[in-house]
């Protein structure tokens, strides 16, 4: 309100504008309770809802779920026994179809 | 600015002088006072009904700044006063589906010492013949409003009559098992009564003191206006042992003042006389008033004149009100503070009272009615102590009521009034949910009036409301 006096808290409440609400405050994790200290980004849409803006690759995930401290995906274990899953296909854009299926017998 | 806007007249309502004009948005309740060029605009939109820019521009250039006038019509269309089309900010009847209670009134006894001219209560018996409520009765009550309370923090027990002094063996019997209760279900029990003080002894009085009871006393005026209508069964009148009674009670120092209630009947002086007299002399600090309800037929009602005449004594009497929260000082006129509890607060009613949402009464028999004026009627009830509420049976009636008549649509009163009091609308015609045209003048005049002296004390003393009213919060 710019030209009416608000006399009432209804009216206070109305004129206020709500930008001036404070609100909550989206910070970047950087420290994770847990084994991981990363953050990747990855299975999320970009702001246009497609996932070429991303800010990494989609495929980034897979090394974020496997590496040193693997998350329990169907991924390699690349501690115990799958060590060189991943060796010379370190650029997660170029290398990514390079990665391959891992059966039993390996 | 393009294309025409129109003046949105159900949405606020604008009363004062010129230069000290309130605005009420009706479907907020917001209260906003307008300065010199929101109220120069708004004389404008009332005149053209609709405005377009340039008459916007020929009627101002010169007098006030651009800026100025659009901010005034931002604020205007910002609320919803001025449109495009018609704008309606109407709420969609909400189904009740479960009874939050904070309030029981107990009907502990049909019987009454008095025999009252004006009394409503259609099962009135004399204190021989009385049905009262049996203890058992009264301790499911009890129960059901633990129950029912679940949510609540604090809970409130009413005793009622009848004359509830004529059981004051259940009531002390009662005020301690709620306690008990109470404490178990980790909540806090207050207790009332309203009585007319003829039976009202020294013992009484101090256990009232000791539960900190809230007590209203039922009394008109002086000698002459009490003992018109305020007479025992034999038909003498009671004032001057009322009067010896309610001295006593106002002096043992009760944490809840007791309050005085007085009922307006044809013939009845005026208000200010009254209040002063009950306030000077008897040395009540709080006196409501209310027109006696009558059927339209009644020789006691009030007549659209007598309406009239009671309402200028009230607003008299609202000024001495006005003028003393202005100084800073506390007036024991109670209609008003109900309404300035209601324009500070914002209140937007979808039903007239909290009858069947947060209070229920429970008749002698442990039937359960919209409020303690509705049990022994025949207007059904809603369940029993017993075996519980009707919830669908009053969700029925709770939805009809929140329907409002197409005649409230345009009425700048309706979010305060919200169609008026069921119990009138029952005594007038038979059903609580008709409409009761017969108040709405008086209604939008308090109103009216309200808004000003709200308006008044508002600005000339900015922290009176939050400072008087926050007490009132932290006792109901």
């Amino acid at each position: 309100m710019k030209r009416l006096l608000p006399l009432n808290e209804k009216a206070r409440s109305l004129a206020a504008p709500a930008a001036s609400q404070p609100s909550g405050e989206a910070a970047l994790m950087s420290n994770v309770v847990g084994c991981t200290t990363t953050f990747d980004p990855g299975w999320e849409l970009d702001a246009f809802g497609g996932m070429a803006n991303l800010c990494q690759p989609i495929e980034a995930d897979l090394y974020g779920c496997t590496d040193t401290c693997w998350w329990p995906a169907q991924l390699a274990d690349l501690v115990n026994t799958s060590p060189e899953w991943s060796d010379g296909k370190n650029s997660a854009i170029r290398d990514w179809r390079e990665l391959q299926i891992l059966f039993p017998e390996d | 600015m393009s294309g025409a806007l129109h003046i949105q007249r159900q949405n606020y309502h604008a009363t004062g002088a010129a230069r000290r004009r309130v605005l009420l948005h009706v479907p907020t309740t917001s209260v906003f006072e307008l300065d010199r060029v929101s109220s120069d605009v708004l004389d404008f939109l009332e005149e053209s009904e609709s405005i377009v820019s340039d008459a916007v521009r020929s009627r101002f250039d010169g007098l006030y700044a651009p800026g100025e006038v659009c901010d005034a019509l931002s604020d205007f269309v910002a609320l919803g006063i001025l449109a495009p089309a018609r704008k309606e900010y109407s709420i969609a009847p909400r189904p009740v589906t479960r009874t939050p209670l904070n309030t029981l009134v107990l009907t502990l006894t049909t019987g009454c010492n008095l025999g009252c001219s004006y009394c409503y209560r259609e099962d009135l018996d004399a204190p021989k013949a009385a049905r009262v409520m049996e203890r058992a009765t009264a301790l499911q009550a009890i129960d059901l409003l633990m129950r029912q309370a679940a949510d609540q923090e604090r809970v409130a027990i009413v005793f009622f009559g009848g004359e509830p002094l004529t059981r004051f063996a259940d009531i002390r019997a009662l005020t301690e098992a709620a306690e008990a209760r109470a404490m178990k279900a980790g909540k806090r029990v207050d207790f009332s009564l309203t009585t007319n003080a003829t039976l009202l002894d020294d013992a009484m009085i101090e256990f009232f003191r000791a539960h900190r009871f809230g007590i209203a006393v039922s009394m008109d005026g002086d000698e002459v206006e009490h003992d018109r209508r305020r007479i025992t069964l034999g038909g003498k009148g009671t004032y001057k042992l009322v009067a010896a009674n309610v001295r006593r009670l106002l002096q043992a120092g009760l944490e809840r003042p007791p309050g005085a209630r007085v009922t307006l009947t044809r013939g009845s002086g005026e208000v200010g006389r009254i209040y002063r007299h009950l306030h000077e002399e008897i040395g009540f600090s709080e006196i409501g008033f209310a027109p006696v309800t009558a059927d339209p037929g009644s020789p006691l009602g009030l007549g659209a004149a007598e309406m009239r005449r009671v309402l200028d004594g009230m607003i008299a009497l609202g000024r001495d009100y006005a003028d003393a929260a202005k100084r800073g000082e506390r007036h024991g006129f109670s209609n008003m503070d109900h309404l300035m509890l209601d324009l500070w607060r914002g209140t937007r009613k979808t039903l007239p009272c909290g009858a069947g949402v947060g209070l229920l009464a429970a008749g002698t028999d442990g039937s359960l009615s919209l409020c303690h004026r509705f049990t022994g009627t025949g207007v059904g009830s809603f369940g029993d102590v017993a075996n519980g509420i009707d919830q669908n049976g009053l969700g029925h009636f709770l939805d009809r009521a929140q329907a409002a008549h197409p005649a409230c649509d345009a009425c700048h009163a309706r979010s305060i009034c919200a169609g008026g009091c069921y119990h009138e609308a029952y005594v007038h015609s038979g059903d609580p949910l008709a409409a009761t045209f017969g108040h709405c003048e008086f209604v939008r005049a308090w109103l009216e009036f309200g808004l000003a002296c709200y308006g008044e004390i508002a600005i000339a003393n900015p922290g009176f409301f939050a400072a008087k009213f926050a007490e009132r919060k932290e006792r109901s």
